[in-house]
């Protein structure tokens, strides 16, 4: 990943920090990120805003080693060691890359029940770069 | 108009660290603390409020979108300038005209907030508040006040109708103690002059003027009360003034919570009133009492006249279970202070 500027990250707080998806006014399929067209109909997006749950599970992950980490996350990787990543797909259906926080790369298999977290993601230009992380849902 | 507590949420991280990690490395660690939780790398104050927030949001059964305030307290906020209390309601959700406010530098802060925002809400200015108190502070590596510093954040919602808690009064004492617990501008850690049964005299004096000073302005004794939350104080102090003040020891003992989470500063006060009101009867009532090292103390005169619910997996219980060790050399790169210069 590449350095992302000040001002794109800022377009996007709502989707990073609350996952704030749009809904297509056409087909009411949730896009996320919310692109130009609709990922579903295609169409020019005239959405509404919808707050996804946070809920999902896992697509597929990996996990980042040393020499692996993109720039922006050598420091976590260094401090901490190695860290998962996974795709998760949202009940909402919109699939997204995240860390998985809170378990060990060992518990993390595909279709793993998970939810959101909010979490300093890195830091840049002496600012937090806040987002979401995922961990294992809990048993509820 | 009336205020008062509509529900709570709780958060601790999943990292801990045993007292015995720190007699192997300093030779020594605190009377009161057998574990402390540790924020990940990844977690602040800021972090650790908003799950706290989402939980007492999902057990009020409330949408975001009918708060309208958000106030933060913390002795660690992770900007100095630079709001934090928005950042808090930009991740829940919040809507744009939230009123926001960061209650910052002292333990008590977690109370000072509440008691705003009970204000906010009992004069009309808003509906329904969120007061969230998240707290990781730092200590000298090389200090004995280190030890006791954990990781933690309490939320309270307030309101009006729904509230399942009344508050029937409050009282503020403001003091100056120079040498206690501090940190200076600039400065990355709290430090203190040891200065034993001087700082001890003050905060007897500070902490019984306030909490008499509450009884007598609602003609209460401590009879009056099923239970007493005093935090900002180790627990020693705490359990000692109690007695002093007439509450036996039973009424203080559930809400005492360092011993397994270490001292989580601004966080304590509504951490340590989340996992009592867990637990406790309508028809009760309790006092939440919070010292601030240097500069005084807020009490509340509490009444549980409804019931208040916690989503199953978000309990106190749930979290202190949760749990995770790491060494001292894990916690000192996790916390980042084996970096700062």
């Amino acid at each position: 990943m590449a350095y992302v500027s000040i001002p794109t990250y800022s377009r996007s707080i709502p989707q990073r920090y609350a996952l704030i998806g749009a809904r297509c006014k056409s087909c009411g399929t949730v896009n996320f990120p919310r692109g130009v067209n609709c990922l579903k109909c295609g169409k020019v997006l005239e959405s509404e805003p919808v707050k996804l749950s946070g809920r999902g599970k896992i697509y597929c992950f990996t996990t980042v080693s040393r020499g692996g980490a993109p720039p922006e996350f050598a420091t976590q990787q260094k401090f901490v060691g190695s860290y998962p990543v996974a795709v998760v797909e949202l009940d909402e259906g919109p699939k997204i890359v995240a860390q998985m926080v809170d378990c060990k790369a060992e518990q993390l298999k595909i279709d793993l029940k998970v939810e959101s977290t909010f979490r300093r993601i890195y830091e840049d230009d002496g600012m937090i770069r806040y987002g979401i992380k995922f961990r294992p849902a809990r048993a509820s | 108009m009336q205020a008062g507590i509509v529900s709570c949420g709780v958060y601790i991280p999943r990292l801990r660290i045993k007292r015995e990690e720190y007699q192997r490395a300093w030779g020594y660690s605190s009377r009161w603390v057998e574990e402390k939780s540790v924020a990940g790398f990844d977690e602040d104050s800021i972090t650790m409020s908003v799950e706290a927030a989402s939980n007492a949001l999902m057990n009020a059964n409330l949408d975001v979108s009918e708060i309208d305030a958000v106030y933060f307290a913390s002795t660690s906020a992770p900007y100095a300038e630079k709001q934090n209390a928005s950042t808090i309601a930009t991740a829940l959700g919040c809507k744009s005209d939230t009123a926001t406010l960061d209650a910052t530098s002292s333990t008590r802060s977690g109370t000072s907030a509440l008691l705003s925002c009970l204000d906010f809400v009992a004069s009309g200015r808003g509906r329904t508040g969120l007061v969230a108190a998240g707290d990781c502070p730092l200590g000298d590596p090389t200090g004995t006040l280190e030890h006791q510093l954990g990781a933690a954040a309490a939320a309270v919602v307030v309101g009006r109708e729904q509230a399942a808690v009344k508050v029937e009064g409050s009282f503020s004492i403001a003091s100056e103690t120079l040498g206690e617990r501090f940190r200076r501008d600039g400065q990355s850690y709290v430090t203190s002059v040891d200065l034993g049964p001087y700082h001890e005299r003050a905060v007897d004096q500070v902490v019984t003027s306030c909490m008499k000073g509450m009884m007598d302005r609602l003609h209460r004794s401590p009879k009056d009360y099923a239970w007493l939350v005093l935090q900002g104080l180790d627990d020693g102090k705490a359990m000692g003034l109690s007695k002093k003040l007439g509450f036996e020891d039973s009424k203080i003992a559930p809400s005492m919570i360092s011993a397994k989470i270490g001292d989580v500063g601004a966080a304590s006060p509504l951490l340590a009133l989340s996992k009592l009101l867990e637990s406790t009867l309508q028809g009760q009532r309790m006092i939440l009492c919070s010292y601030g090292p240097g500069g005084g103390a807020d009490a509340l005169s509490l009444s549980i006249e409804g019931e208040m619910k916690t989503v199953s997996g978000a309990a106190y219980a749930d979290y202190l279970a949760r749990k995770e060790y790491i060494d001292y050399m894990t916690y000192m790169k996790v916390r980042r202070i084996i970096a700062k210069g």
